[in-house]
């Protein structure tokens, strides 16, 4: 189990991938709100598991990756706010005291805003501003044309913005 | 990128940072979970399966019944070979110098499969051991899979003997490897659907025989074959 796609000398293992990516996407699962980020990833690696004989092209695993958490993260997040435990209801991050009483004041109000962004507006600024994804990688990840996601970002930016404008000492 | 590009950026890497999986505990409970069966999702996917399969069926079986049916397609001639059987690699005696086929990774070392002549219990037959990168084909050489090496015996066709490769044999799947008499210089091969593997050169050559390698759809080995085709003339049409 594990093993490279036959006949492709070269490509990484299965290992190799969960070496590489586990801990991205389980960052990428909590980014986006996911109550059991690890839990997630793990799921994500299991399905390319089942799949991994099937694929042929290994360049495009990390793709795959990503779309199977972000897809992880929105059920998990639907059921959380299904049982009345919205990612918004919780703290806005899972921060110790310690790192919480040394956090940056403005990193903390952004943290705050993003929760009350929309899941796809949320989805997209993590995928731009943490992933560091291109719009058409953006687009590929969500299932949405790049004009969508151009479109979504200024709106997420605008919002950002507005919130932080309304938070007192935010911007302007 | 704007101040406040800049600062949620800032804010997802350190919100981001605060998550540090144990990547080897992980990968322990990655492997149980890759072990766990299947079962309920099996169900959910087989239920409305078999439900549409027997749709189907009936209405395949209603129109063949008000159709006279067409002949079906058969290219070339059956290819009717003995089963390949597991070998251990201590009572082979090896009758020719190997041909390295094909190499493939496995989780953690690198493979290279070898198709060869060796005596078996006193006859002759074709196996395929595979073995790590750069070791011997020799009895102490560790062996990939369970099944390496795999022999079969020689038949009396053209097409003497063939493996088709699996997940725990000495070739990958989607492989196929045939054991054919010097007077075959292409092989085609077709599967139960008549889908074609692509013309086969010889490989190399064990003795006078001679070794080809072909491309087949995993699940869907070959069973009918063609040698020497005729090219068709354009001329001709």
């Amino acid at each position: 189990m594990g093993e490279s796609a036959p006949g492709d000398l070269g490509a990484p293992t299965f290992h190799d991938l969960f070496r590489e990516y586990f801990a991205q996407m389980t960052r990428l699962a909590h980014l986006l709100g996911a109550d059991d980020a690890e839990n997630v990833a793990q799921e994500a690696f299991v399905k390319l598991h089942q799949r991994w004989d099937t694929l042929t092209d290994h360049t495009r695993v990390a793709g795959y990756l990503r779309t199977t958490v972000v897809n992880m993260s929105r059920s998990r997040t639907r059921h959380l706010r299904v049982v009345r435990r919205t990612p918004q209801e919780r703290p806005a991050d899972e921060l110790s005291a310690e790192v919480r009483a040394v956090a940056n004041w403005e990193h903390e109000q952004l943290r705050g805003v993003l929760g009350k962004l929309s899941r796809r507006q949320r989805e997209v600024l993590v995928l731009r501003y943490w992933l560091d994804l291109s719009t058409a990688g953006i687009a590929e990840t969500l299932g949405i044309s790049p004009g969508t996601v151009k479109a979504t970002t200024h709106h997420a930016m605008e919002n950002l913005r507005k919130h932080l404008g309304d938070e007192p000492g935010g911007e302007r | 990128m704007t101040d406040l590009e800049r600062k949620l950026a800032e804010t997802l890497r350190e919100q981001a940072g605060a998550v540090t999986p144990n990547l080897a505990a992980a990968w322990a409970e990655q492997q149980r979970r890759q072990r766990r069966p299947p079962r309920r999702r099996l169900t959910v996917v087989i239920a409305p399966l078999a439900a549409v399969l027997v749709v189907l069926t009936s209405v395949l079986l209603a129109t063949q019944l008000n159709r006279p049916s067409a002949p079906p397609a058969n290219p070339g001639g059956p290819l009717v070979l003995a089963r390949p059987v597991h070998r251990p690699m201590s009572e082979l005696r090896m009758a020719s110098t190997p041909v390295s086929l094909t190499n493939f990774a496995g989780q953690t070392d690198a493979w290279t499969s070898y198709a060869f002549t060796a005596t078996v219990t006193g006859s002759l037959q074709f196996c395929v051991a595979a073995v790590p990168r750069g070791a011997q084909l020799s009895s102490d050489a560790p062996q990939y899979g369970m099944n390496s090496p795999v022999c079969v015996a020689l038949g009396g066709g053209p097409v003497r003997a063939g493996y088709v490769g699996e997940g725990a044999g000495p070739l990958p799947s989607g492989k196929a490897v045939y054991l054919a008499t010097p007077q075959v210089d292409t092989l085609r091969m077709f599967n139960a659907d008549g889908d074609l593997s692509l013309a086969t050169m010889p490989f190399g050559a064990l003795g006078a025989d001679r070794v080809f390698v072909t491309d087949v759809s995993p699940g869907s080995p070959p069973v009918r074959f063609e040698v020497n085709p005729v090219p068709a003339n354009p001329a001709s049409r």
